[in-house]
Formats: C-alpha cells, structure tokens, sequence
C-alpha cells in the first residue's frame, strides 16, 4: 500500500528530526529540567501569551466587528433611503418599455451618488435591470463593477429579490480597495430593478488595522514585560534558595559551621532562619553523636587492650593445663579441651574487635603492593580444605590462566576471601561452592557462589552488618565471630573496592568482590556481575 | 517548551492578523426587499395607426398627417415609417410638429398617386405642449405622393412636403389640454396657459412633465403679464406617483427667493396646486431644498385664481327698455340690481356688472348719439341703494360694450374696466374720471369686441374681423395691451368673441366654408373647435357673452367652457343653447310694465 509506504518514509523521518531534535534541544532542555527561574518565566511567558493573544484577539476581533457593524448600520439606513429615493423617482414610469426610463435611471444615479470621491475611492452606485436587458446598468463613477458585484449577489438580490450585503475587495483604477457592497431591490411598477451602492471600507479597514496593530503591540509589550517581571520575581524568590542550596551542600559537605544570611522579616528571611536553626541543631547533634560514637569506639578499643594482659596470662596457663591434660581425670581432660577452644574462640574474637576499633579509629592503612591475586585465591581455598571436607563441600575454583596482577594489600585481600569462601562453605548445605575471578584493565573481580539456603530479601546489606546474623539460633559451627563480613567490606573499602552480596532463598548466594588493579583508581564498573548469570533472568529483575 | 514560545507568538500574529475586515465575504441576506409596485397601465403599445393599418389611401393620409401626434423626440421616426425607405432617407423634416387644419378633405383620386391637402395652419406644437400661432396666416397646399410597397396591398408615402404634420383632429384626439398657471406680475391671482399633453403620458409622468413646462416658462404671448419661476428653479428627481394621498414635490433651492420667502412660498405651493389642481390628492408635500417638507391640504388655494370665484348659475341681466333686468331662472332673480342705483338705471344701451367677494362693480352705456355716456360705479353692498354712479369723461361717441378687467376687493381705484369707442380701446376706472385709451398696435381695422378672461390680463379682441389675443398688464398709472396675437379660428370673419373658459373663446363670425354665421368655441390658440351654433344662417352676430366655465366646477363640461352664452344680432338678443333661444320679455324676471309691445330685451350680460 503506498500510503502505508509513505507513513512509514514520513515516520522514519519523523523520528530522524526527532532525533536530531533532540540532539540540539539537548542543553535547551537540560537548562530547562534545571532551572526553575527558566521554568518560571517560560510558563509566564506561555501563559501570558496565551492569555494576552486570546484577549489581544477578541479585542481586535470585536472593535473590527463593531467598525464593520457601524458601517454596515450606516450604509443599511443610507441604502433604504436610497432605495426609497430610487424608487420614488421610478414609480413614474409604469412601464419598463419607457422610452424616459433609461434617462430616469440615469438621472436618479447621478442623484444618489455622494460624489464625495475620498483620496482612496469614494462610493459607487449602479442600477442595473437584470430582468430588463434593454435597460443598461448604469454606474456612477463609471467603473467596471464585475469586481465587486459577484453573479452571487446578483442572483440574491435580483432573483430572490432579497437585500443583500457582501465584502469584496476589487481592484479600481489601479487602486485595490476593500468595498462593502450593497445590494437591494427597487420595486417599480413594472418590477424590479436592482439598486447597488458600494461604499470603500477604508477608513474601516485602516481603523481595524490600526487597533489591531495596537493591541499586538501592547500585546507583545505586557508579554515581554511580565517575562520580566516574572524573572525578576523568581530570582528574588529563587536566589535565597539558590543560597539555601549552597549552603546545604556545604553543610552536608562537612562545613557544619556554615549558616544563611537572615535579611529582613519575610518568609525567605523565615527559611534562612529555619534552616540555620536545623543547621545547629544539626551541628550540635552530630557533635555529639561524634563524640557519643568516639568513647564508644575508645571504649572497644580500650576494653580489647585491657582484655588482651589479663588473656595472655589466661592463656599461658591453659596452654599448661591442655599440655597437660592426659594426666588429667578425663572430665578434667575434656575441660582443658573446652578451655583452650573457647580461648582460641575469644582470641580470634578480641582480633576482629581490635581490628575493627582499628578501622573505626582511622589507623587502617593500606599496605598495597603489586601482587598475583590468583596464588592467594588457591591459598586460600586449600587452608580451607579441611573445613570443606568436613561440610562435604567441593570448592570449585574458575581462575584466569594468566597471574592476575593487581595493585592490593594482600594480607587483607587474603582475609577477605577467606572469609567469603568460609561462610560459603558454612551455608552450602553441602553442595558445590564455585569460586570465580576475572579481571579488566580497571578492576579485579571475585565472586563466590554458593547454592546454600540464600539469603532473603534485605539480607544483601543486613550481612555487612557487625554481629548480624541470618539465623540466630543456628549452631555455631565454624565459631565466626560475627565481624567478619564487616571487616571485609572495610577492608575492600579500604582498597577503594565494593563487596557487595546477592542472595535468594533456596538458590544461594553470591558475594563479589571489586578491587580496581591501581591503588586509589575510582571504581566504575565490574567486571563481574553480581547476579549470577546460571540464575534464572526473570527472577533477577 | 522553549520552542513553544515562538510558535505561540506566530500563532498568535496569524490569528491577530486574521481577525481584522475580511478581505471577501460570502453574500450575506440582510432582509427581503421592498415589494414589487403594481404596474398602472397597460403593457400594451399605444393604439397608433401605423403604415401598415390600412390601405385605403384617405385613411392612409389621415393616419400620415397623425403620425407626428406622440412622443416627440419619436415623431420623425414615426413619420419615417409611413415612407419608402427611400423617402425616409431623403426626409429631413423641421422637428417642430405643424398643426393644420384641412380646409376640405385631401383630394385623393383613384390612379392619381399624388394627394393634395389644402390646409390653414394653426400653429406649430412645441415639446412643451406649447402651440404657437403662426406670426401671419397661412394658407397653402401640400401634395404627398403615395406608392404601392413590395407586399403590393400597403401604401407607402414616396414624397412629402419637409414638415411633421399634425391636423387639428389628430391634435384633439391624442393630445388633451391642460392649463398651467403663472403668478401675475401684481401678486392678485394665477393666469392660466394652456397646453397640450399627449393622452399617452402615464398619469404618473403629468406632475414631472407639468413642472418642466412650469420651469420652462409661460407662452411667449403671456410673458409681459406673469411671473416667471426664479432662475435656477429645477426639479429635484421626478414627482413621484402619488402615495398615501401625497403629492411629493422636490425644488431647487432657488425655487424661492430669500427675499419674502414665505409669501413666495406659499405662490409657489398655490401655482403648483392650480397646475396639478386635477391630479391633486388631499396632500402636496413640497420641499424646496434640503428644508422641511411643507404639507399643504385642502383647497384653500382655489381662491387664487379669479375663475374659482366663478358661481354655476350665473345671474343674468339683459337691458330692456333702457333699464338693466334680471333675467327669470337665474339666481336671485327678484333682487335689486346690484351697485345701480334704480334711479339711475334708466336710459342703458349695455352695461357690464362684475363681482369680487365684497364688491360690485357696475359700467352702463347710457344714453345715445350725442348724450352717450359711461357711469361707473362701485359698492360693497349688493342692493345698489348706496352706490353712485360717476360718469367717465373723454371718451368718443360710438361706445362698445364695457368690461370690467381688473377688479379688486380692497382697492377700488386700482379697478380697471375696457370700452371699446369708434373703434379705439379705452380704459376707465372704477372711480370715474377721464378715461384713456389703450394702444393696440398691429390689428387692422376697427375694434368691434373686446374681452378680458377672469383672470383680468388675457384679452381677446375682435378686430376687422379678425381675433386676437394679447394681454394687459398694470403699466403706470393705466394699463398696457401686449401686441395682439392673430388667431385662426374656423371663422372668417368674426364678429364677436367672448371668454368661455380658461382655454376657450366663444367666438361668432362666418364659416369659412360656406358663409354661414355660427357660434363656436375656440381654443384660446384658436386651433380646437366645439359647436355650439353651427349655422344661424346669415343673421349676423354682433355680440356674444358667455359665462366662463369655473375650472373647480366638478360638472363642467370635460372641455371647459362656458354652458351660458348669449348673444344678439341685430334685432333680438338669443340664448345659445342646442338652438337659438330668443330671449323674450316673457323670460324677464320683472319686466318693467309701462314698456311698448315691440319692446325686446337686448345687451344680455352676467354679473361676471
């Protein structure tokens, strides 16, 4: 179908202006989702406009009507007293076959013209005797009247002997007027003859001009200067919040000592205040829950240190006590076992605190070096060997053939996937745990899967949290101590890197850890998804 | 949105710029138009014999010599049509129609192609209605040459004489007289000019073509008596057809002067009225300029002209025995003579008595041979008891019968009354005194009559046998005759005339033809004829008097003229009815009783 065709070819084109279009309307509309002063002052601009052209247009509309409609009045009673004239003078003559009629006719032309001829054309005046074709039309000024008396008109007002008016605009001696014709029937007693006067509307037409000229300018003026007044009132209104804003920014930069301008009593004077007020508050609440979160992190730290002599101590003499535990009664034995366990638990468990007030304090220091990640994922995985074994848990790893060389604190690195590859082997419910690495030439990526009972929904963050755990009442059986994750996004924080978490219930889990491969480089991508791709798509969305 | 904005004011520029007068409109119906008028005559061509009516030569030839009787710009072409086209080409015709009168019928001979028609010409008919006299009698021939056209039935004219003629009867049938009237020079009363209109003019044309002849001016022959309109007067349009009973006249602003606007006004308003008087309906509404339309109703201005004043019987006198009697069967015919005292009514040979709404006016021929006198006088009451009579000197023996002329109401000395003595006119006053004559120049002979028209200026005289008309006007401290204009009545000679009518003159003389004496109306132009005597034998008519017809007279005859003549021959004194009527003692109201028997009533006269 050609149309079909041709929609397609208008649509296709459509959508390449369209394209274009928005291509170069880009910063234009930028600005505009931007500025609120520009939003502002367009819609005044848009609304006025309409307002003012819709006014600006009845206006014109009703003065040209109302011009019109006086003439039209004007010429109407002129024309009945013409028509009343002309047929006066015709009432002489009974019968059409006068030899006088013609000069009558002529005589009562000459009599009705107005011979007022305006510097533009003055009026015109014909009788014509369609019904009697001996009789010629006469005109006076004799001018070619096919112009202005249309075959419409004439069979209006000569056939259904009706009066009637018309609007023409005709060309006259090389001088374009706009004439309102009239036309009316003169009833003689033979019949009718047709009466036309024709009156330029100059005067009118230059009036209605001349107004409508006037409106558009006063239009196009109020317009302008409401966009004015209009911008000037946002900025007065905008400018404050525009501060407001600044300030805002800065406050939430850090600069808690940054306050607004009070000017005056008005409502933005009000909002300055309002805002310093929250400001101070603001201020002084996260002064205090600075100070309140430094004895609490001093607290841990000095707690730990405190606990760490006394712990030694303990320890000597629990290693004494286990070295010498086969001497012992075996309940006695089990003890010494039980003691020197749990010891090893709470040390591990005054570590992470310690380790933690050491992030929390700001004395974590990245010690990065150039260093093959792929060694560590494999050391990593057979020091948890025996762990796996014991879970039934097979670790599969899925390395890169090459060294993965990667600007990192190993140490931390090692911590972090350990832990990682820990707890999945601790919720893998015995099924595989898949370790997988890729890299690109910004960032480093390892993911590790497990197929466990998963994590619901909110979990991917709650599992970052410090003693979180999915299931309290869960037996403890690797001992975590319920820092790690959180050690491990500080420590992949500290790096400059994500660790981030994905799970579902009955489908496992996913941790991923990015590291970009220079210390300090801003992370952009990974090149890794989070989401396991063996996941089925629709439930990813 | 920032690429609405221009849109928005494109928009609105096209929609501001669309909302002005538009350029072209569609035909818009503003109301049904004025109902069409209902035609007044008939769509028929006026019923005019044409070449092709018949092909009998005479009534070929009557119908040639009406063919000029129309419209007259048409009459060449009409005259044309009567011709071979050959004839036609060849034919250039004076344009102003000849009236004649054939004298006998045209001679037609069978085989003879040529026609001769002896005529008298009466006068020349202008456009506007105007018939003019000829300055000298005319009497001639004419010979038209009559073929067979190619059809070998219809005549064609082959030759004519360079003339559009019109016979005296073509003249009576198609044109019917209308008389204008013209303000005399004194401001005292209208004097009527008579015309002729076509009877083809559609009655709504007669107010338009009335005042074009009004604007035109009066007959030349009237000239020195009447006013004319201002210069400048015109017709504003056309009169239009009467509606609502209305009469719409629009003059020019110079219709009337500024000086004594009012008075003139309403002369003006009054000359329009007697003009149309017949088309008159309750309303005139006249408007001179861009003023306010005035509305005249009512026949108030009937009174302005004298002939209105004219009664429908008239009282009738006659002189018998030397005393002036009344006459039976006329009005008030047991009252005393009016402004004659009884003792002075003795020793009367004629005697002239007129009338104006307040007082009458006497003159008696008394006396003969040597004692010969005129007494004249005036009174306001009508018994007579009051009046005296005072004798008019310095006139010569061989008195005529007097008329009164000029009379007036409020001015009796301004009265002006006419005698004719041995042949010479001679004017008198009211008041008595030395009477002076009246130059008339250009009549030969001797004066044997002498008549005024009521109107007071138009005079017919009879004068060696031949009429005349001329006119008076107020000269001085006398009066003036304009110079006679010869008039060729049927009648040669005439003996005796008398105002009939406003257009018509009873006039008395021999016929032509066979020298029978007869009694005739005349038009005032001497061209239209009506009979009332046609043959006294050879009686001759010294005197006629007739009571002219009151135009306003709704019975009146459709002529207008006169249902009272009289007139005496030489021994008897007759009444002119369907035959002569003498007048008898018998018909004497009260006969004087100490009379001989032989004793007959003679100069019969009405109180005009």
């Amino acid at each position: 179908m050609p149309v079909r065709r041709a929609l397609r070819v208008v649509r296709r084109y459509w959508r390449v202006v369209a394209r274009h279009g928005k291509q170069y309307t880009a910063p234009a509309r930028r600005a505009w989702r931007r500025s609120l002063h520009l939003r502002v002052v367009t819609l005044t601009l848009v609304g006025s406009s309409l307002l003012v052209g819709t006014f600006g247009w009845f206006i014109a509309a009703q003065s040209a009507n109302i011009l019109l409609s006086r003439t039209q009045d004007e010429i109407s009673s002129s024309m009945s007293g013409k028509v009343a004239y002309a047929y006066s003078q015709l009432t002489v003559h009974p019968q059409a076959r006068d030899p006088e009629l013609a000069n009558t006719i002529n005589d009562t032309v000459n009599e009705l013209f107005d011979g007022d001829q305006a510097e533009d054309g003055g009026s015109v005046i014909s009788i014509r005797a369609e019904h009697y074709q001996d009789l010629p039309a006469v005109t006076l000024p004799n001018v070619d009247t096919r112009q202005l008396i249309t075959p419409d008109m004439i069979r209006t007002v000569a056939e259904q002997g009706q009066v009637a008016q018309q609007i023409r605009t005709a060309d006259l001696n090389g001088i374009t007027t706009k004439y309102l014709v009239y036309g009316s029937p003169v009833p003689t007693k033979f019949g009718h003859l047709e009466l036309y006067y024709m009156v330029p509307l100059t005067t009118e037409d230059r009036a209605a001009n001349q107004i409508r000229t006037t409106v558009l300018v006063t239009g196009i003026a109020l317009v302008i200067l409401l966009g004015v007044v209009a911008g000037l009132v946002t900025r007065m209104v905008v400018t404050p919040v525009r501060v407001a804003a600044r300030t805002a920014q800065r406050l939430s930069a850090g600069l808690l000592d940054q306050r607004m301008k009070v000017d005056g009593e008005d409502d933005l004077a009000l909002l300055a205040a309002a805002f310093n007020q929250m400001a101070a508050n603001l201020q002084r609440q996260i002064v205090r829950l600075e100070e309140m979160s430094r004895l609490q992190r001093r607290f841990t730290s000095d707690v730990s240190h405190e606990l760490r002599t006394p712990l030694t101590t303990v320890r000597m003499a629990a290693d004494l006590i286990f070295s010498e535990r086969e001497d012992f009664e075996p309940a006695v034995a089990r003890s010494a076992e039980l003691l020197q366990a749990e010891l090893d638990r709470f040390e591990g468990l005054l570590t992470d605190l310690l380790e933690i007030s050491r992030f929390d304090a700001g004395f974590a220091a990245l010690d990065a070096e150039h260093s093959d990640l792929v060694p560590i994922v494999r050391r990593v995985t057979e020091r948890l060997a025996g762990l796996a074994e014991r879970a039934g848990v097979e670790v599969e790893l899925r390395l890169p053939d090459t060294p993965v060389i990667a600007e990192v604190d190993p140490r931390r690195v090692e911590r972090v996937l350990r832990n990682l590859v820990g707890n999945a082997i601790e919720h893998a419910e015995a099924k595989p745990v898949v370790v997988t690495m890729t890299t690109d030439e910004a960032a480093v990526a390892v993911t590790v899967r497990d197929y466990g009972i998963g994590l619901k929904p909110g979990e991917e963050r709650l599992v970052f949290n410090r003693f979180w755990r999915a299931d309290p009442s869960r037996a403890r059986q690797t001992g975590g101590t319920g820092l790690g994750l959180s050690i491990s996004v500080e420590d992949a924080r500290l790096h400059g890197g994500w660790l981030e978490a994905w799970g579902s219930p009955g489908e496992g889990s996913q941790f991923r850890l990015t590291l970009p491969v220079r210390a300090g480089d801003r992370l952009v991508a990974a090149p890794l998804p989070l989401i396991p791709r063996d996941r089925p798509a629709e439930v990813s969305s | 949105m920032r690429r609405s904005l221009p849109c928005l004011v494109v928009v609105s520029l096209l929609v501001l710029s669309g909302c002005g007068i538009p350029d072209e409109s569609g035909v818009t119906v503003v109301g049904p138009g004025p109902s069409t008028g209902i035609t007044s005559g008939s769509d028929a061509t006026p019923d005019q014999a044409t070449r092709t009516t018949t092909s009998d030569r005479t009534e070929f030839v009557d119908n040639y010599l009406a063919a000029a009787a129309g419209d007259y710009d048409g009459a060449i072409d009409r005259v044309k049509e009567f011709m071979s086209p050959r004839a036609g080409a060849d034919f250039k015709p004076v344009t102003i129609p000849r009236v004649i009168r054939l004298v006998g019928n045209p001679l037609v001979s069978p085989g003879d192609p040529e026609v001769k028609i002896t005529y008298e010409l009466v006068g020349t008919l202008g456009k506007n209605g105007l018939l003019e006299p000829p300055k000298e009698p005319v009497r001639g021939k004419y010979e038209i040459t009559l073929g067979t056209a190619e059809d070998g039935i219809s005549l064609y004219v082959l030759e004519a004489p360079p003339f559009l003629l019109i016979t005296d009867t073509a003249l009576a049938s198609r044109y019917t007289q209308r008389t204008i009237y013209f303000w005399n020079t004194e401001h005292t009363g209208l004097i009527p000019d008579v015309r002729y209109m076509l009877r083809d003019v559609p009655i709504e044309q007669v107010p338009t073509t009335v005042i074009g002849w009004l604007i035109e001016g009066p007959a030349p022959w009237l000239k020195s008596a009447v006013e004319l309109l201002p210069e400048g007067t015109a017709l504003l349009g056309k009169v239009p057809a009467i509606a609502n009973q209305t009469l719409s006249i629009n003059l020019s602003a110079q219709a009337v002067p500024t000086e004594g606007a009012p008075e003139a006004l309403d002369r003006l308003r009054r000359q329009l009225q007697w003009s149309l008087r017949t088309l008159l309906p309750d309303n005139l509404a006249l408007k001179i300029g861009h003023q306010e339309t005035e509305n005249y109703y009512g026949t108030g201005y009937e009174t302005s002209n004298a002939a209105s004043r004219l009664e429908r019987l008239p009282q009738r006198f006659a002189v018998y025995g030397g005393k002036i009697v009344r006459l039976s069967e006329s009005p008030r015919a047991v009252e005393a003579i009016p402004a004659v005292p009884p003792q002075a009514n003795k020793d009367v040979r004629t005697a002239a008595l007129s009338s104006t709404a307040t007082s009458t006016y006497a003159a008696l021929v008394t006396g003969s041979g040597g004692s010969e006198a005129l007494r004249v006088g005036v009174t306001l009451d009508s018994s007579g008891q009051d009046a005296t009579l005072r004798e008019v000197s310095g006139l010569p023996s061989g008195l005529g019968y007097p008329v009164w002329a000029m009379t007036s109401d409020d001015r009796p000395g301004s009265s002006i009354g006419l005698i004719i003595g041995s042949g010479g006119l001679y004017s008198f006053r009211a008041e008595g005194g030395a009477a002076r004559q009246v130059q008339v120049s250009g009549v030969i002979g001797k004066i044997t009559a002498i008549t005024v028209a009521p109107d007071g200026h138009r005079v017919a005289i009879v004068a060696g046998g031949r009429l005349y008309r001329a006119v008076l006007a107020v000269s001085g401290d006398g009066v003036s005759l304009s110079e006679p204009e010869l008039l060729r009545p049927p009648l040669n000679p005439v003996t005796a005339a008398d105002f009939s009518g406003e257009g018509w003159l009873t006039v008395a003389g021999t016929r032509g033809g066979d020298g029978r004496v007869s009694v005739m109306d005349v038009t005032i132009d001497g061209a239209l004829q009506d009979p009332r005597l046609a043959d006294l034998g050879d009686d001759t008519v010294n005197y006629v008097t007739a009571y002219p017809a009151n135009p306003t007279n709704p019975v009146s005859n459709e002529l207008g003229n006169a249902d009272y003549v009289s007139y005496t021959t030489a021994d008897a004194a007759w009444d002119a009815l369907s035959t002569p009527v003498r007048i008898d003692a018998a018909d004497l109201a009260q006969p004087p009783g100490d009379q001989p028997a032989n004793t007959v009533p003679a100069a019969p006269f009405f109180l005009n």
